[in-house]
């Protein structure tokens, strides 16, 4: 019951005017900076920032969210017409999709991918929808201890799990947490690493740390290597698809949604992992697996489906507890924070309007993007076009006044520059991002809960291991953590090379 | 030795090294109880405890598999310099001659940098850009876009 009184009250919001104009936007400019290669939901997030902050709280996140899953869909159309995934997401897109276009089967990979990113997306959606309200209640019972417990296991897994080396990850973690610590402190209120500026009084921004690492970083590695944007041509008569095609896909698309939806939820995996896992599953199940990298739609349907269910379960802990376990995430978070939302358990039950009018645009995001990446697909390749000694000053352009927006501070602006300068670096050395961003995002409040944790138990640490909860979490960071240790003890290598 | 990888490994521990030194001037514990310094003083020691293990790795990077860093060509690195030049200078010029200008400005130098010489796009896409963005913020979402020269437009 509750189901339904809930998204009547989320669809009542979600079918306003502005609200469906701003879906359609968001859906819209999501699949194209998708199809961009070299910006990604995080870089596209970032650089609307500023949009959005000009909307009320609602329409900025339905902004936001339209924007998230539109690259999702986005991603697909470089991956098959170019052999270029869009974003990271779409990488195992390209093995077969292009493999499919070059036997001239571009349009049913294209259909198959929206299918089952609209598929996989609703149910993720659906599984939102249900499983949010008990666990935000659930969080209702959680103290300082949990909460510092969760955000250091969103704070370890994305250090820990994303990129190619952890050191480099708990690197820009630590620096991060650094940066959060610049301003007053949050309890006592004496400044530190100030050093005397009244500008570094307010702390280093979200904002142009973000829109500078993500999307002016993205920014100039665009131009780096100018590239020359070869597309297949494709038509909507194209985009026809059999019924074996739907046949040879069902399957893939549901395991696909399920294993994106779950681990879309787990802190630190994300949606490229999930195209990764979905695929490989595919392919060991599959009574043909030497076909893969040829052309199999399974190869398409599987990893599309994966990253567009991942969505919806990565909006689950940001939600319900104001934990993003993602680069992404952590910018909605930031997001929301610009407004003075505080994402969490409470969000259900002082802000319903809010997020289920948030839940409900999904659903319609889901429906629209369908019927765009199916009927729009010519139009969308066409902005491919636009060459990138445009595209890359205009979004250059496009961050400068999306950060000097918010505060009209030249100070943000310059900080944006220097951060700009740093996300290229990092991006080129292989120093993940989204740990950086995501600390300085959760720092204060970390900070807040261990130091609140602290005076509960009397500067007794053992407090995070006595605590139910508390202690599970905990369990998980410390095996997270050690995990190149205990995969060295426990999982031993033989002598002829394989493991056991 | 990965000569990229230890100086960013470097700058890592200096960063560090800076948190540390400002972290011993805060109070680590007020009143039995973690103070402003105690946070700090643990993040310093993560930052300067990875920094080293990354310096490790660069200087013997046999105990890692390495990964070429794809650095741009000359090329390259001239258009990367150029974008951040003209960003830098736009910046320092923004309030002076106001947002129009100045982004028209930033577009046809930057443009025409990267190697756009179509006199059309030259002429169109620089102006069209900055009345463009100027309408969405200036106009749309009332950001109080800097006017610079042209304040006595209104």
């Amino acid at each position: 019951m509750d189901f339904i009184s809930n998204l009547s009250l989320g669809f009542s919001v979600a079918f306003t005017p502005i609200n469906m104009v701003v879906v359609t936007l968001g859906v819209i400019v999501g699949t194209v900076i998708g199809a961009l290669p070299g910006i990604g939901p995080v870089a596209g997030l970032s650089i609307l920032i500023p949009l959005a902050f000009g909307m009320n709280p609602t329409s900025a996140m339905i902004l936001m969210c339209g924007v998230y899953y539109g690259c999702m869909y986005g991603g697909t159309i470089t991956s098959v017409l170019m052999n270029v995934p869009g974003e990271s997401s779409s990488i195992m897109t390209c093995l077969d999709g292009y493999a499919m276009a070059r036997k001239g089967r571009a349009g049913p990979a294209l259909t198959i991918a929206a299918i089952g990113s609209f598929v996989a997306g609703t149910f993720s959606v659906v599984m939102l929808t249900l499983l949010a309200p008990p666990i935000a209640e659930a969080a209702l019972r959680f103290g300082p201890p949990e909460y510092f417990a969760l955000m250091l296991l969103g704070l370890s897994a994305i250090s820990g799990l994303t990129g190619t080396s952890r050191a480099k990850g708990y690197a820009m973690a630590f620096v991060g947490l650094a940066l959060a610590m610049i301003g007053l402190d949050p309890i006592g209120g004496a400044p530190r690493y100030t050093f005397g500026s009244l500008e570094l009084m307010d702390g280093i921004g979200f904002l142009p740390v973000a829109v500078g690492m993500f999307g002016l970083g993205a920014v100039l590695g665009m131009i780096d290597q100018l590239l020359e944007i070869q597309v297949m041509k494709t038509s909507l008569r194209d985009m026809l698809i059999t019924k074996q095609d739907i046949r040879d896909s069902t399957m893939p698309i549901v395991r696909g949604g399920i294993i994106g939806f779950v681990v879309g939820v787990l802190p630190g995996a994300g949606a490229t992992i999930a195209t990764f896992l979905a695929y490989a599953a595919e392919k060991r199940i599959s009574r043909t697996p030497e076909l893969f990298g040829t052309g199999m739609i399974a190869g398409v349907a599987s990893p599309e489906a994966a990253n567009n269910a991942s969505t919806g379960g990565a909006m689950i802990p940001l939600l319900t507890l104001g934990i993003p376990g993602s680069g992404t995430t952590a910018v909605m978070l930031g997001v929301l924070t610009l407004f003075s939302l505080q994402p969490g358990p409470l969000l259900f039950s002082k802000n319903p309007d809010f997020v289920w009018g948030l839940i409900a645009s999904m659903y319609i995001g889901n429906v629209m993007l369908l019927v765009l990446n199916i009927a729009f697909v010519p139009a969308f390749v066409a902005v491919l076009r636009v060459p990138y000694k445009v595209l890359a000053p205009l979004i250059a352009i496009f961050c400068v006044v999306g950060v000097y927006s918010v505060n009209y501070s030249m100070f943000d602006l310059w900080v944006m520059l220097g951060f700009g300068v740093v996300g290229y670096l990092t991006n080129k050395m292989g120093y993940p991002q989204a740990p950086l961003v995501l600390a300085l995002v959760l720092g204060g409040q970390m900070e807040v809960s261990l130091r609140q944790s602290l005076k509960m138990s009397e500067a007794d640490l053992s407090t995070f291991f006595t605590r139910p909860i508390s202690a599970t979490i905990m369990a998980v960071v410390i095996v997270i953590i050690l995990w190149p240790v205990l995969n060295r003890f426990l999982f031993k290598p033989v002598s002829n090379g394989r493991r056991t | 030795m990965n000569k990229a990888e230890t100086a960013a490994s470097c700058v890592f521990v200096a960063i560090g090294v800076l948190v540390l030194l400002e972290a011993i001037r805060s109070p680590y514990f007020v009143e039995g109880v973690p103070g402003p310094g105690f946070l700090p003083l643990w993040t310093s020691f993560g930052i300067i405890g990875a920094g080293l293990v990354l310096a490790v790795k660069g200087i013997r990077p046999r105990l890692v598999a390495r990964e070429e860093i794809a650095w741009p060509e000359a090329a390259g690195w001239r258009r990367v310099g150029l974008m951040l030049g003209a960003l830098a200078v736009s910046l320092l010029l923004l309030e002076l001659l106001g947002f129009l200008v100045t982004i028209t400005l930033f577009m046809a130098v930057v443009v025409f940098g990267l190697g756009v010489r179509s006199k059309r796009m030259l002429a169109s896409v620089p102006l069209a850009s900055a009345v463009g963005l100027y309408v969405i913020f200036a106009v749309w979402l009332r950001v109080p876009l800097p006017k610079g020269i042209l304040a006595f437009l209104g």
